[in-house]
C-alpha cells in the first residue's frame, strides 16, 4: 500500500506544481484581492508604490447590498440565461439524438452537418448571426421587408434584445448535447426495447419508461456542465450584444470583465469569488438532488 | 470590426470647458516662416544610435500603408537604424499599453489617443519630451492639439493629428430638401430632414449612435457641460447632468429620433450602418470626424466629391455648436531616457513624423488634419477644400483639459445613453446615474476639496 501511493504522488506532482503555478496561485491571489480596494491607480507599479488598503468585507457588502453595483438584475438575467439556454440545449439536442438514432440513408451526412456549429469557432458563428440581425441591412429584416413589414432595431428592442443572444447560443450548444446523448442512446441495450415492443408497449411509452431512465446519469452530467458553460459563457453576449442595449443583457462573467478593464480590480474579483461560490452551491446541491431521485 | 475600433478612437477627448478650441488652423497658418521644428529632420545628419526603435500604431490600414512610407523614408535617411511598427487595435490599447509599461516592455514610441495621455503621464510611464526638442517646438503646433500632450508642466506627446466632429452632408439631397447648404440649427436640419425621410423605406434625413460621444453635442449645444476642472487639475463640478443638459437630450429624443431618424436603432452595427447610409446616399447627413473622410468618399453617392459637404455641428438654442475634439499623440516611453543616443532617435524620428511636409501627405491622402500649423501653408493643404472646411469645424469645437482617468467617463456614459434611448430611463434619471457613477468613480480620488 505505501509504495503505491508513494507512486501516484510521484505522478501527480508535476501536474500539482503546474496547477499551483497557474490555478491556485491566481485563485489565491485573486480571493486576497477582494479584501482591498485595489484598482488600477493604487495596484502598486514600477512607477508608483502600491497605495491600497484592507477594506475587510467591504467589497461583498457593496455587491450583496446593491450599492453601486447592479449585481441582482444581472444575477436575475444571468440565471434567466443559463435555464433558457440549457433547456432548449437539452430538448432539441435530445430530439436530434433521437432522430439520428435511427437507421437512414445518408445519416453520417446529417450527424457532420449538425456538428458544424461545434467546429467553427464561437466567435466567428456570433459575428456572421450579428450579420443576420443588423437592425438596418441584416437579413432578417431584409426578410421582413420582402413581405413589407418595418425592419426591428433587434438588439436594441425589448425583448428581442433578450432572445437573439439566446438564439445564438442554442444554437452552439445543440451538437454537444446531440453528440453526448447520441453515445448514451447507443449503449442503451437493445434487447429492453424488444421486450419493450413484446409486452405491447407503444414508442412513447418506451421513450419515457427506458430511453429517459436509461439516459439519467448522461443526461444529469451533461446538464450539469451546460449548466456551468451557459452560466460562464463570454464570446455569445460580448460579441452579438456587448452587453447592450445600456447593459441590459450584461450576465455576470461580462459584468466581471468590464470591472476589469474598467481598473476595478477589487471589485471584479469580488465578482469572480462570488461567480465560483454560487456554482459550486449549485453543483454540490444538483448532485445530491440527482444522486436522491 | 474596424468600425469598432475607429469609434473609439474618437472617443478621446472629454469635457467641459465651453471655450472654442483655440488655434483655428486658418489663422495661425502663415506663422513665422518655415518652423524650426521641420528643418532638423529631413536632414541626414548622422545619429549616433544603431539598432531598432519599436512603435505600437493603432492606426486603421489604409492610414498604416501611408506610415510605413513615411517611415521607410526616414529610415533611408538615417541607415543602421530600423522603425520596427506593430499595429495594435485602438480598442484596447490603452489597457496593453499599461500592463506592457507596468512590466518594463512597452515600445519606445506609442500612437496614444489624446485622452490618454494625461493617463500615462500621470502615471510616470511616458517621457518628458521638453528637452529632447529646441525650446520653441512647441510653438510650432496648434494649441489646442498640442494643449493635451502638456501635463503639469511636462511635455509629454507631439500631436499627431487632431479631429472634431462636423456636420457632412450630401449636398444633392440637401437640394431635395430646399436647403442650398448645410443646416446651421437643428431646428432646421429637422424641418428640412422630414422631406426626405421615408423611415420604412431607410431614407433617414440624419443618423444617429448609442454612443455617448455622438451625444455630447445635445449637452454643448444646450449650454450644458460635462465637468470643470480647475489649475490642479481636480474635478471642481460634475455638470453633466444639469437641466441645460437634460433639455438637450429630451430635444433629441423628441424632435429627432423617429422624426428624421429611427426612434431606436442598432448600438452595436450603428457606426457602420451610419456609414453605409451615408455612402449610399440615403441619409442626408451625419456627424462623423475628419477620420473617416477618405472611407466615405469611397461612396457612390461621393464619385464626385464636391458632393460632400462639411459644416460645423448644428447650433441648439441660442447659437450654441459644440463637437468634441479628438486626435492622437506620438508618445514616448520614460525607458527610452536612459540612453540619450536612442532619445535622440527618437526624437529626430518624430519630428520627421510630424513635419508640415510628412502631415501634408497624410492631409492630402487621406483628409486628416494636420497638427503642425505651417502643414496648412502648404499649397496642395491650403487648396484642399474639405480641409478647409473642417477649419471651419475645428475653430467651434469643444477644447478642454486633459485630465488623468477622463477616457473612462464615456462607459457608463454609454449605458445610461442607451438606457435613455431604449425609454428605460428619463433624460434626468440617465444624467443623474452618469453624474453618480463619475463622482463615485471615474474621479473619486480627483474631486477638488
Amino acid at each position: 500500500m505505501r509504495s503505491r501511493a508513494w507512486i501516484a504522488w510521484a505522478f501527480m506532482t508535476p501536474v500539482l506544481l503546474v496547477m499551483a503555478v497557474i490555478v491556485f496561485y491566481p485563485l489565491a491571489v485573486g480571493v486576497f484581492q477582494t479584501f482591498t480596494n485595489i484598482d488600477a491607480t493604487n495596484q502598486g507599479t514600477r512607477f508608483k508604490p502600491p497605495s491600497w488598503e484592507f477594506v475587510g468585507l467591504q467589497n461583498y457588502i457593496d455587491i450583496l447590498t446593491g450599492e453601486a453595483t447592479k449585481f441582482y438584475p444581472v444575477l436575475a438575467w444571468t440565471v434567466i440565461w443559463t435555464v433558457v439556454n440549457v433547456f432548449f440545449h437539452y430538448t432539441i439536442g435530445l430530439a436530434l439524438a433521437l432522430a439520428l438514432n435511427q437507421r437512414f440513408r445518408g445519416r453520417t451526412t446529417y450527424r457532420l452537418i449538425l456538428l458544424l456549429p461545434w467546429a467553427v469557432p464561437a466567435y466567428i458563428t456570433a459575428i456572421s448571426w450579428l450579420f443576420i440581425f443588423n437592425g438596418e441591412y441584416g437579413l432578417l429584416n431584409n426578410i421582413l421587408g420582402v413581405f413589407g413589414l418595418p425592419s426591428v432595431a433587434w438588439l436594441s428592442t425589448w425583448p428581442w434584445y433578450y432572445i437573439m443572444p439566446i438564439i445564438v447560443n442554442v444554437w452552439l450548444g445543440i451538437p454537444f448535447m446531440m453528440v453526448v446523448l447520441l453515445g448514451g442512446l447507443q449503449s442503451i441495450p437493445g434487447d429492453l426495447y424488444e421486450a419493450a415492443q413484446m409486452d405491447g408497449a407503444s414508442p412513447t411509452q418506451s421513450f419515457w419508461n427506458i430511453t429517459l431512465p436509461q439516459l439519467k446519469s448522461v443526461s444529469t452530467t451533461v446538464i450539469l456542465l451546460g449548466c456551468i458553460w451557459t452560466f460562464n459563457i463570454f464570446v455569445v453576449i460580448f460579441f452579438i450584444t456587448g452587453g447592450g442595449p445600456g447593459g441590459k443583457t450584461e450576465i455576470l462573467v461580462t459584468y466581471t470583465y468590464n470591472g476589469f478593464t474598467l481598473g476595478q480590480y477589487a471589485i471584479a474579483a469580488t465578482y469572480g469569488v462570488l461567480i465560483f461560490s454560487l456554482l459550486l452551491v449549485f453543483s454540490s446541491v444538483y448532485r445530491r438532488l440527482a444522486r436522491e431521485a | 470590426m474596424a468600425g469598432v475600433a475607429i469609434v473609439a478612437a474618437a472617443c478621446s477627448s472629454g469635457t467641459a470647458s465651453t471655450a472654442p478650441s483655440a488655434g483655428a488652423p486658418s489663422a495661425a497658418a502663415p506663422s513665422a516662416g518655415a518652423p524650426s521644428a521641420a528643418a532638423p529632420s529631413s536632414g541626414s545628419a548622422e545619429l549616433a544610435y544603431k539598432g531598432e526603435i519599436t512603435l505600437w500604431n493603432t492606426q486603421r490600414d489604409i492610414e498604416n500603408v501611408e506610415l510605413q512610407k513615411e517611415v521607410q523614408a526616414w529610415q533611408a535617411l538615417h541607415p543602421g537604424i530600423t522603425v520596427k511598427t506593430d499595429l495594435v487595435p485602438f480598442d484596447g490599447a490603452d489597457k496593453k499599453y499599461t500592463d506592457a509599461a507596468n512590466a518594463g516592455s512597452a515600445p519606445d514610441i506609442f500612437r496614444a489617443d489624446i485622452g490618454w495621455t494625461p493617463t500615462f503621464a500621470d502615471a510616470g510611464m511616458l517621457l518628458d519630451l521638453t528637452s529632447l526638442f529646441p525650446a520653441d517646438f512647441q510653438k510650432a503646433f496648434l494649441p489646442a492639439p498640442m494643449g493635451t500632450a502638456l501635463y503639469k508642466g511636462g511635455m509629454y506627446g507631439i500631436p499627431q493629428v487632431t479631429d472634431a466632429l462636423g456636420l457632412l452632408c450630401n449636398k444633392s439631397v440637401l437640394t431635395t430638401a430646399g436647403l442650398t447648404a448645410a443646416p446651421t440649427t437643428w431646428d432646421e436640419l429637422v424641418s428640412a430632414g422630414t422631406k426626405v425621410t421615408d423611415l420604412a423605406a431607410k431614407k433617414y434625413g440624419f443618423y444617429m449612435r448609442g454612443d455617448s460621444y455622438w451625444a455630447q453635442p445635445f449637452i454643448w449645444g444646450w449650454g450644458g457641460t460635462l465637468f470643470t476642472v480647475n489649475d490642479q487639475g481636480l474635478v471642481t463640478n460634475i455638470g453633466v447632468n444639469s437641466p441645460e443638459s437634460v433639455n438637450g437630450w429630451t430635444y433629441l429624443k423628441e424632435k429627432i429620433l423617429g422624426t428624421v431618424t429611427p426612434a431606436t436603432w442598432d448600438f452595436k452595427t450603428d457606426y457602420d450602418n451610419m456609414n453605409a447610409g451615408f455612402k449610399a446616399g440615403t441619409t442626408m447627413c451625419i456627424l462623423q470626424g475628419p477620420w473617416q473622410v477618405a472611407d466615405i468618399l469611397k461612396g457612390e453617392a461621393f464619385t464626385d466629391p464636391t458632393n460632400l459637404v462639411i459644416a460645423k455641428v448644428p447650433d441648439g438654442v441660442n447659437g450654441k455648436t459644440g463637437s468634441p475634439v479628438g486626435g492622437h499623440n506620438w508618445v514616448v516611453n520614460v525607458d527610452v531616457g536612459k540612453d540619450a543616443d536612442k532619445a535622440a532617435a527618437v526624437a529626430s524620428f518624430l519630428t520627421f513624423m510630424t513635419a508640415p511636409e510628412q502631415q501634408a501627405i497624410l492631409a492630402k491622402s487621406l483628409g486628416l488634419l494636420p497638427t503642425n500649423t505651417a502643414a496648412y501653408a502648404i499649397p496642395d493643404v491650403a487648396s484642399d477644400p474639405l480641409i478647409n472646411q473642417w477649419n471651419a469645424v475645428l475653430a467651434a469645437a469643444t477644447n478642454r483639459s486633459g485630465v488623468p482617468g477622463a477616457s473612462a467617463i464615456y462607459d457608463s456614459f454609454t449605458k445610461n445613453y442607451q438606457s435613455f434611448i431604449i425609454g428605460d430611463l428619463t433624460a434626468q434619471a440617465a444624467l443623474d446615474a452618469t453624474a453618480n457613477t463619475w463622482e463615485t468613480t471615474v474621479f473619486k480620488n480627483q474631486m477638488a476639496q
